[in-house]
């Protein structure tokens, strides 16, 4: 069996999207209702299994994009790519993530992303209605994803790796 | 010894060696030891960045600090991080980059209580902003079943006045004839105050396009003359004179018709009902640099001091049959405001009220255009 290096990516979203609970439930398994903020930068790693080949997840969970805070995009110097994580019950998350997509090119270029809608398990509270998410999933690889549920949480972590590997 | 002491204060001090490892300078805190438990001695070399991912990004910047030159910054201190030790257990950490004589140092403190203080403001904030979106996502949501609600009381309203209306004609003047005539009064003002609240609605929420709002003119001037002929019967019937002060002058304002009518027909409503039997209500149009000024002085017995810091806010002269809706002088601000103009009550030393708004010239009436 052969191991890849490490790969850093990043987590980057409006504040209370849910990146963090997405990170505990794809590296831990675990879910928790209670809302806890990030500060600064949590980070996790994770072993990915492709066929012969293992792959080291360090995963960079940065805090939330919002008026209290700033993200502090120099933290992306060195990802080799990065989930985009957006709010299906926040339409307004969803601008948060594109303007925070095209500041990341900036830095790191155009690198392996994908975006993630999370928060599926209240799909009847969605502000997204399927018209803007086809437009999303026109440009996009799009995942919806629950981390209380699990749904799609695993998906999307693995095809943003199986695109690293592919570079 | 003072090392030992940095150890007791949950500080790891790391030195730089030239190759770019860090050798371990004294006692480290136990959260170290377990974090480096792979590594054989404290006098191994290490890289920390592979213990710490995070300073990949901080020892590029903490290399101009111990490079810095003489008078350049001696220390740098890095945002928060988080690591997972064994077990899941969260460390805060934050690290320093000292310069210290020859010594380029790493300091990595554990700072839990730092970072949960931190946290519980953030958190606290960010919770308050969610609840504060929802409960504005909920307003309007019931905002929109209210106007659902005010919309549909309005239909039947018709056919009411439709039949009162033919009633009245029929019936000659008698006591049922008398009647008629209250019950159509009675559905007028009904009608009135429903118009009034769609119209508050319609100002709320529609889509503002900035574009259109701006190029809106209308002649302010016409605009009052016309307001004040429609009032002058309701004003005879109470004994109220409409006094007049309204120059020929360049009236042509920021501003669209139908609303400004509304506006001006509120103000002008409001003075002739406050009025006492027999009172006047001067209305004076005047001009200034950019704009042009509107007010409307009456006799009545004026604001309550109590009401007047909300006036112009919702329901603010109260809810009930002398208040009308409420909504009057708050769709009158509202709507004045989106045109760039302002709207103001003062009491007269005399007794009364006196309302007054400006609005901003059009870009025709002061010749900038032209330019």
């Amino acid at each position: 069996m052969s191991t890849l290096e490490k790969r850093k990516v990043c987590l980057l979203g409006a504040t209370g999207v849910g990146k963090t609970s997405l990170v505990m439930r794809f590296v831990r398994s675990i879910f928790s209702d209670q809302y806890q903020t990030t500060i600064g930068t949590k980070i996790e790693t994770k072993h990915l299994t492709y066929g012969d080949h293992v792959m080291v997840l360090v995963i960079w969970d940065l805090s939330g994009e919002d008026e209290f805070q700033r993200v502090r995009l120099s933290y992306l110097r060195g990802a080799a790519g990065y989930l985009l994580v957006a709010d299906g019950t926040r339409r307004a998350t969803v601008e948060t993530a594109m303007a925070l997509h095209h500041a990341a090119t900036e830095i790191v270029g155009d690198v392996p992303r994908v975006l993630v809608l999370n928060k599926a398990d209240l799909r009847a509270s969605w502000e997204l209605d399927d018209a803007h998410e086809r437009e999303l999933a026109a440009r996009w690889t799009v995942f919806e994803t629950s981390a209380k549920t699990g749904a799609g949480v695993e998906e999307a972590f693995r095809a943003l790796g199986q695109a690293l590997l592919q570079r | 010894m003072e090392t030992s002491i940095l150890a007791s204060l949950g500080k790891v001090v790391l030195e730089r060696q030239p190759d770019g490892t860090f050798l371990q300078r004294g006692s480290a805190p136990d959260w170290y030891a377990r974090m480096s438990r792979g590594v054989l001695r404290a006098s191994t070399p290490i890289r920390v960045e592979s213990m710490f991912p995070f300073l990949s990004v901080f020892l590029p910047e903490a290399e101009a600090v111990w490079r810095a030159k003489d008078g350049g910054p001696t220390r740098l201190d890095s945002d928060l991080w988080c690591e997972t030790a064994e077990g899941g257990e969260e460390l805060p950490l934050a690290a320093t980059a000292l310069l210290v004589g020859p010594s380029r140092l790493l300091v990595i403190t554990r700072c839990d209580e730092l970072f949960h203080e931190r946290r519980l403001v953030l958190q606290r904030a960010r919770e308050l902003r969610i609840t504060y979106d929802a409960l504005a996502r909920e307003i309007e949501q019931k905002d929109i079943l209210v106007h659902c609600i005010v919309h549909d009381l309005a239909s039947p309203l018709q056919t009411i006045l439709g039949v009162l209306s033919s009633l009245d004609e029929r019936h000659p003047p008698s006591e049922d004839g008398a009647m008629i005539d209250l019950a159509l009064e009675a559905a007028l003002r009904q009608r009135a105050m429903i118009r009034e609240i769609l119209a508050v609605f319609a100002s709320e929420h529609e889509d503002l396009d900035a574009t259109r709002e701006e190029t809106a003119v209308s002649d302010l001037r016409a605009g009052l003359l016309r307001v004040i002929a429609e009032h002058e019967l309701t004003a005879r019937g109470r004994n109220v004179r409409i006094e007049r002060d309204v120059p020929r002058l360049a009236s042509l304002v920021v501003a669209d018709e139908p609303r400004l009518l509304r506006v001006l027909a509120n103000l002008l409503g409001n003075a002739v009902r406050h009025s006492p039997v027999g009172g006047s209500v001067r209305v004076h149009l005047r001009e200034e640099d950019t704009s042009v000024e509107v007010s409307i002085e009456d006799e009545g017995p004026g604001v309550p001091p109590a009401l007047a810091p909300r006036l112009f806010q919702r329901f603010g002269r109260g809810i009930g049959p002398e208040a009308g809706t409420g909504l009057g002088l708050y769709f009158c601000r509202i709507t004045v405001e989106r045109w760039g103009g302002s709207i103001g009550y003062t009491t007269l030393a005399e007794g009364g009220a006196r309302f007054w708004f400006r609005l901003r010239k059009a870009p025709t009436s002061t010749g900038a255009l032209a330019a």
